[in-house]
């Protein structure tokens, strides 16, 4: 073992018990904590994901426009469209 | 596999089981082969012991939750010594935003162009007088003297830890080599025969 090692050494044993412990139960508990998080996120994350699609309801349904869908800018009950008139011969 | 985690386990397979099973008996063995050489690293550097206690709970915290990204492509004692390092010189950056870490961010750095410091030098002080030599050089250069000497880790593996290529590693090891011979020497000539 070199100096440097030795030195290494004796910064390890100022570490002491006391202080070891209490640096262990704080990494400890925020580690629990966190793992309590990922746990929740798990279980009821998706559950929720679930909850709100189906309270969004079935998506709109999309009507393809064919030959025989109405025009848009001819109302079907007879009446003239609306916007300006063509003009009069 | 490994259900349980014991005494006996090398660092992989303790690391593999704490991922498989989060045992609170291997995140223990874990916690307790590594906290007194993470604290060493975070007192020798920081030189302060609240700021080191808070420094090792941090670090703990990088590896815990960065466990599964340790790929023992290296040691795991490199790794988390590379964290530990990183961790300090960061944090001794934050703090010390105008003070040069490492001797060749200073406005002088020491000329190295045909001057080799034999590693007897330093491999032969006392270790309270090497303690005094190393706490009055930049503590980037501490830094790579203690990855050299003490953790002995290899020129690859400090270039991966400081991410720097290996001869721009060589150098900064020339460079701490340099400073802490300066370094003995003003302390020698302090001391009254």
């Amino acid at each position: 073992m070199n100096n440097f090692q030795q030195l290494f050494e004796e910064e390890k044993a100022s570490f002491e018990e006391q202080r070891r412990n209490e640096v262990f139960n704080k990494v400890h508990s925020t580690m629990q904590f966190f793992r309590m998080l990922g746990d929740v996120a798990e279980v009821y994350l998706t559950g929720m994901i679930d909850v709100l699609s189906s309270a969004a309801g079935p998506a709109e349904e999309i009507r393809p426009r064919g030959p025989n869908a109405s025009a848009p800018d001819r109302p079907t009950d007879g009446t003239e469209p609306r916007g300006p008139s063509e003009p009069k011969p | 596999m490994q259900e349980h985690c014991h005494q006996g386990m090398d660092d992989a397979d303790v690391i593999q089981t704490y991922l498989n099973t989060q045992a609170d008996l291997c995140f223990t063995l874990i916690y307790s082969r590594y906290s007194s050489k993470v604290y060493a690293k975070c007192i020798a550097l920081l030189k302060n012991e609240v700021q080191a206690r808070d420094a090792t709970q941090e670090i703990f915290m990088k590896i815990f939750l960065n466990l599964s990204k340790f790929g023992q492509r290296s040691r795991f004692s490199t790794w988390v010594y590379s964290i530990s390092y990183n961790y300090c010189i960061d944090f001794l950056r934050k703090q010390q935003k105008k003070q040069a870490l490492f001797s060749e961010e200073m406005a002088n750095p020491p000329d190295i162009s045909d001057q080799e410091v034999p590693d007897y030098e330093l491999l032969e002080l006392e270790v309270k007088v090497l303690k005094q030599v190393l706490d009055r050089i930049p503590v980037g250069d501490k830094a790579v003297l203690l990855m050299k000497y003490q953790d002995e880790m290899s020129i690859k593996e400090m270039s991966s830890v400081l991410n720097k290529s290996e001869s721009a590693i060589k150098m900064k090891i020339k460079r701490a080599k340099l400073k802490a011979l300066e370094s003995k020497k003003s302390l020698m000539a302090s001391i009254p025969e």
